[in-house]
Parts: structure tokens; C-alpha cells; sequence
């Protein structure tokens, strides 16, 4: 079992750290899931956009801009107001 | 043996994963809990920032305890909905948010993505190093010593190069969050009353102005962010969550959205003698706020109300430039660790410094307009949400990304009842800015 060789207790992972660091092939069982995860992820490719997908993302830009200058407008109007 | 720069980081990762391997196989539940919380926690009580803070003592001392405890109650509920997708995202993915918006919606949506996230997370940080400066005011300290003091804190806990270390000592110092919770006692308040306004949910008193939806939108702001997304799906990608550990993951992002709502009800309860007292509190700042309580709460509260400032924007300094650091790193595919040594991963630190520099320079630049700034962060935070919250339902119900561990129907009606609610306060707002004759 692989965790029987190290110590269990937080202030050892410096000792860990440095074990493990001479077994990497221990490393890379204890990040097996990271690993594939990371592969998975970098395999993603652009994801295909519906229209009604599209027409979403458009429009809560489109709020986000039309908000920034509202925002303008309440600055001008707090500093002309004090 | 000294670990190689290059290795570090899986050395780093590859042993705090033994540790919970440990944890669970012993059935140690309460070791491997604490191995697990942070990122939710941390989140969380950073996103009680010093901006923040001020604005649940301006509803306090503006408007009482009667409308605004509920309320605080169910933002929180619905920065807990956004924020376990966050957890979810990260472990299954082990990537960031930013990167999985640029693989999946390309360039162009993820630079308006980072764009939000950059503006809003250089105000933020600005109004941080204010809320340090206010406090330490109150103590006599000058302002280039409070933010030159705040830099070394935040690089000293960057220094230990290993998450681990840097996500516990910046939990230590979001403890120091809870001081409003006896800050609040000392205020005497009526229980009584607090339990009726937490159970009844009385109206808003003096109806809706166009003041009073600035101080509703200000406290959404207050607790969701866009940058609160980057950080926890960028730090629980950085901790090494696997899909296991989700459930933890949850309850993390749990327990320090109910610590948070504790801070941020009592931030309001403390404030609550000034609205009693007729008060006029609007354009107080955090050493004002202690000043004015001094004589409801004691020259101690009075300092512990500014040591509470200064601490919130301590903590929201070192959580907000780590997310921008993350994005960055993410988008540029360079490493971007906190197990990484400097030397490994000079953008990653470079980024980090490079912003908290900056935003803690443009604060003791003198006669810069900062009130304007603070006023509208949590505003603008609040504004720039609806799209992140987009990606972030897009992406958690991608089924390339996530797998058999995407969103139900039930978890994606919460997540669009998040988009549209805030969607609707930033259209309210508008409406009040551009007819003030108006009421709601």
C-alpha cells in the first residue's frame, strides 16, 4: 500500500515532499486522477454555439456594456449633485 | 533532498493528496475535513472585503436591522449556489475557470470574460488598500506605511511557495473576520427584534430611492462576485480536489457562506445604534464608522470595528490579486501555482505583485478620487455578474467538461434564479439612474 511508506501527520510533508520527489513513479499514481483530468481538458476543443446559445452570450454583453454606461451617468450625476 | 523547482509542484500536490488518501482510508472524517476546507471558506470571508464591510455598516446605520438581515441571509444563499458550481468545475476539470472559458468559447468571448474580471478586480483591490488605510487611520498610522505594511503581510504569505501554507495562514487572518460578532453584542441590541426581523422579513423603511437600491445592489455586490468564480475553481484546482472530494468541497463553501452571513448581519447589528439615533451615516468611511460607534460601543469596539476593516481588506487583497494571478496564468498556459517557486512561475508571483503594487500605489496618490471608487465597486461587481454567471451554467452543464457530473434541472433552476435575480437589481438601478424621479 502506497500510503504505508510515508508519514501521516501535516508537519512531515516536507519529509514527504522530498520522498516523493525520489519516487516518481509514486507521484504520478497519487495524481493519476490529475493527470487525466489535465489530459481531458487540454484535448477540449471550441464548443459549438446554437443560436439561442449564441443570442445569450450576445445579450449579457450587450447589458454589461449598456450597465458601464449608466454607471458613468451615476458618477457624473453624484459628482454634478455634491 | 531538495525537492527541483520543476518537480515542486507535483511533489507539492502528490502529498497532500497522500495525506487525504490517509485520512480516508483511517476514516479519519475530521483530519480529512480539515485537509480538505479552504478554498470555500476562504472565498467567502474574503469576499466580506473591506468595501463590503462598509457597506453593511452604511445599511446598518442608514436603514437598521429590519429589512436587511433577511436579505443578507438570501445573498449569501445565492453566492452558495454559484460558488459549489465552482467546486464541482475545478475537481472534475482540474482546471481554472478562465482557461476553461477560452477552450471552450475561444478568444474573443474569453478577453470580455477577463475584461470583467480585470476591471473589477483592480477596483476591488484599490477600495482593499483603502479599507487598510481607513483602519489603520483610526490608529494614527499614515497611509504609505498601512499599504507598504499590507504588501509585506500579503508577501509573507506567498513566501512559504506551497498552497497549503499560504491557504492557512490567509485562513488565520479571515478569522480575524468574526470580530464583528462581538462587536455586535457590545452594540446591546435587541434580540427580540433581531429574531422577529430574521423571521418576518419586515419592508425597506423610507421606501425604495434611488440611495436605497445603490445600498440593495451594494450588498449583492457584496457577496457575489466575478471574481469570487476564478478564485475557488482556480484554488480548489490548485489544492488537487478530486471528484471524491466534492462533498467536502461543499461543505467548505457551506460553512464559510454561513460564517460570512454571521460577520456580515453583525457588521449591520454593530452599525444599527447609529440609524436608532438618527445619525447621519451616508458618507462615513471605516474610521468614521469607529469613531462615530465609540460612544454605543466603547473606544475598544471602536478600535476593533477599525482593526476589522483593515483585517477584511487585508484578506480580500491577498484572495482578489491570487484570482487574477490564476486567470492570467490560465490564459497564458504558464504555470500558475501557488506550490511553484518564484523562479518557476515568474508571471504567476510577477502578476500578483505587479497588481497589489499597483492598486496599493494609486491609493497614496493624493487628491485621487477614492470615495467615487469605493461607492461603485460593489456596484459595478454586481453588474459585470450576469455574464459570468452564463459561462459558468454553460460550462457546468457541458457534458465534454463534466461528464455524469453535470448540473440537474433542479441546480439549473437555482443557477438561472442567481442569473435573473441579479440581472433584474442591475436593470432596477439603471431605471432609478436614468429616471431619478422614479420610485419603485
Amino acid at each position: 500500500m502506497l500510503s504505508k511508506d510515508f508519514p501521516e501527520t501535516e508537519p512531515l510533508d516536507k519529509l514527504n515532499m522530498s520522498r516523493l520527489a525520489q519516487q516518481p513513479e509514486k507521484i504520478r499514481e497519487l495524481l493519476k486522477e490529475h493527470a487525466e483530468s489535465e489530459e481531458k481538458t487540454k484535448a477540449l476543443t471550441l464548443r459549438k454555439l446554437g443560436p439561442g446559445l449564441k443570442m445569450t452570450i450576445w445579450l449579457l454583453r450587450i447589458y454589461v456594456i449598456f450597465m458601464a454606461v449608466v454607471v458613468v451617468i451615476n458618477v457624473v450625476q453624484t459628482v454634478h449633485g455634491s | 533532498m531538495s525537492v527541483k523547482a520543476a518537480d515542486r509542484e507535483d511533489a507539492a500536490r502528490a502529498s497532500d493528496r497522500l495525506q487525504v488518501l490517509q485520512a480516508r482510508r483511517n476514516r479519519r472524517w475530521l483530519w480529512l475535513f480539515w485537509l480538505l476546507i479552504g478554498p470555500g471558506i476562504l472565498v467567502m470571508l474574503g469576499e466580506n472585503d473591506a468595501p463590503s464591510m462598509l457597506s453593511y455598516a452604511a445599511t446598518g446605520s442608514q436603514f437598521g436591522i429590519g429589512f436587511f438581515i433577511p436579505f443578507i441571509i438570501f445573498t449569501f444563499f445565492l453566492a452558495f449556489i454559484a460558488q459549489e458550481i465552482t467546486v464541482r468545475l475545478g475537481a472534475v476539470s482540474k482546471a481554472g475557470h478562465a482557461e476553461l472559458i477560452y477552450r471552450r468559447f475561444g478568444r474573443f468571448w474569453g478577453n470580455f470574460a477577463m475584461g470583467d474580471l480585470l476591471v473589477t478586480n483592480l477596483m476591488t483591490l484599490v477600495t482593499e488598500f483603502v479599507g487598510v488605510v481607513a483602519g489603520a487611520g483610526y490608529f494614527g498610522i499614515p497611509a504609505w506605511a498601512a499599504v507598504l505594511g499590507a504588501i509585506i503581510i500579503i508577501s509573507c504569505a506567498y513566501s512559504f511557495r506551497r498552497y497549503w501554507s499560504w491557504e492557512r495562514m490567509v485562513m488565520a487572518l479571515a478569522a480575524f473576520n468574526l470580530i464583528f460578532i462581538p462587536l455586535a453584542i457590545m452594540a446591546h441590541p435587541n434580540w427580540g427584534e433581531v429574531a422577529h426581523a430574521t423571521l418576518t422579513w419586515s419592508p425597506l423603511p423610507g421606501g425604495s430611492s434611488s440611495n436605497t437600491i445603490i445600498i440593495l445592489l451594494s450588498d449583492i455586490g457584496a457577496t457575489i462576485t466575478p471574481w469570487m468564480l476564478f478564485f475557488q475553481q482556480g484554488a480548489v484546482s490548485d489544492k488537487g480536489l478530486s471528484i471524491r472530494d466534492v462533498f467536502q468541497g461543499r461543505l467548505d463553501t457551506g460553512i464559510g457562506a454561513i460564517l460570512a452571513a454571521l460577520t456580515a448581519i453583525a457588521a449591520v447589528i454593530a452599525t444599527a445604534p447609529l440609524y436608532i439615533h438618527h445619525m447621519n451615516a451616508s458618507q462615513f468611511g471605516g474610521a468614521q464608522f469607529a469613531q462615530a460607534l465609540v460612544p454605543y460601543i466603547g473606544h475598544v469596539g471602536g478600535a476593533m470595528f477599525a482593526l476589522g476593516i483593515m483585517e477584511a481588506g487585508l484578506v480580500a487583497a491577498t484572495t482578489i490579486s491570487t484570482s487574477s494571478a490564476y486567470a492570467y496564468g490560465e490564459v497564458r498556459r504558464q504555470t500558475h501555482s501557488l506550490n511553484s517557486s518564484f523562479k518557476g512561475a515568474k508571471s504567476f508571483y510577477g502578476m500578483l505583485f505587479l497588481t497589489l503594487i499597483v492598486t496599493g500605489g494609486v491609493v497614496v496618490i493624493p487628491h485621487f478620487p477614492l470615495e467615487y471608487v469605493v461607492i461603485i465597486v460593489n456596484v459595478i461587481a454586481v453588474l459585470t455578474m450576469p455574464p459570468a454567471i452564463g459561462f459558468l451554467l454553460i460550462l457546468v452543464n457541458d457534458k465534454e467538461v463534466m461528464g455524469e457530473h453535470r448540473n440537474g434541472w433542479f441546480l439549473n433552476v437555482l443557477g438561472i434564479g442567481v442569473g435573473v435575480f441579479v440581472s433584474l437589481a442591475g436593470i432596477v438601478y439603471a431605471l432609478t439612474v436614468i429616471f431619478p424621479s422614479l420610485h419603485l
